[in-house]
């Protein structure tokens, strides 16, 4: 039993006679009676299977486990950590907050693209002469356009008409 | 008196005898120490459990003054524990302990703290209110309430439990606030 008034702070586990007064007073002086059901709730728990030793408690594990454990941790730790660096840096990122479009940009793009491409070619035909050796229209337009007033242009567009109604008089073949 | 195969008392059967024999005394001290009817009851549940725990080391005789031992220690580390410090100071306590030994309040100490709970268990809402002032005033078992509500006793106990939770909540927002 404790014999000491071993001071902890601002309250000290009483001494034998300090108990005994207190025990003496509290027996004297009416004692308090305790909730009915406190018997049944001492009893329940008392009856619960007590823990078996470390059960609960965590594995010990040696310097070695724990060195490797921390090395493996510690390299997980760094990859995620080049990983976010190399999101950050690498990956290109719209900052203004459209990252999400980067597939209609590109399709955007490529229409673009494709109408300079679209203009380009047109603007190259219409500024290349048209010359028409091949089909019986080409060939009367032509001679149309030596006797012609300078009408080249009409005369080749009547005769390419002609020809495409006769289906081009065998020039595919 | 219950004894076991080898003529000896099991220690359940010990316990059930100590409980019997001492709950009063222990709830009492505890009380006395913490002054707080609510944490008295987890002291005096604390100390049983201890002395059950230990009872194949317990070499003495005086059971009494081992589970009052056990008892003051309990209470002296709970009113040691973080947030407690509401409660007298060291010098504080034993000089009230002296102050108020035969004292009037002393005597009454019993019809106070009922009384305050009876105040307590008034504040709960329906059943349960009825069902704390049958448990803490009127002293009545969950059998005895069941039997005079015509209810399902495993249905009284756990109002019971219940109130017991709106007590303490309760309890504790006073002694805080």
């Amino acid at each position: 039993m404790r014999e000491e008034g071993r001071g902890n702070g601002l309250y000290r586990y009483l001494t034998d006679d300090e108990l005994e007064a207190l025990v003496a007073e509290v027996a004297d002086h009416g004692m308090l009676a305790p909730p009915t059901y406190l018997k049944d709730l001492i009893m329940e728990e008392a009856a619960k299977p007590a823990m078996p030793a470390g059960n609960g408690r965590k594995k010990k594990i040696d310097r070695k486990t724990a060195k490797i454990q921390l090395a493996v941790y510690s390299l997980k730790i760094a990859g995620a950590a080049a990983a976010a660096l190399f999101c950050l840096t690498m990956v290109p990122v719209d900052m203004g907050g459209n990252t999400g479009d980067a597939g209609n940009r590109r399709m955007e793009k490529e229409i673009e693209e494709d109408m300079v491409r679209y203009r380009e070619e047109s603007e190259r035909i219409l500024t290349e002469p048209v010359v028409q050796e091949d089909g019986i229209g080409s060939f009367f337009g032509n001679v149309l356009g030596i006797f012609g007033n300078g009408r080249e242009e009409d005369a080749s567009s009547l005769w390419n008409g002609i020809t495409e109604w006769f289906g081009n008089g065998g020039a595919e073949e | 008196m219950i004894v076991g195969q080898d003529g000896k008392r099991t220690k359940e059967e010990r316990l059930s005898a100590m409980i019997d024999t001492y709950q009063g005394l222990i709830f009492s001290v505890c009380y006395k120490v913490v002054g707080d009817y609510f944490a008295a009851e987890d002291l005096t549940q604390e100390t049983f459990l201890s002395a059950f725990k230990n009872l194949d080391t317990f070499e003495g005789t005086n059971e009494k003054a081992w589970l009052c031992r056990i008892a003051t220690n309990k209470g002296i580390d709970y009113l040691r524990g973080a947030g407690r410090r509401a409660v007298p100071t060291e010098d504080v306590f034993f000089e009230q302990q002296a102050e108020n030994r035969g004292s009037p309040e002393e005597i009454c100490l019993e019809e106070e703290v009922r009384e305050r709970l009876l105040s307590y268990c008034g504040r709960l809402r329906p059943p349960y209110n009825e069902i704390a002032k049958a448990v803490y005033y009127e002293e009545k078992k969950a059998d005895e309430i069941a039997r005079e509500r015509g209810e399902n006793i495993k249905t009284v106990q756990t109002q019971i439990y219940r109130a017991r939770d709106m007590l303490r909540k309760l309890y504790g927002k006073e002694r805080s606030a």
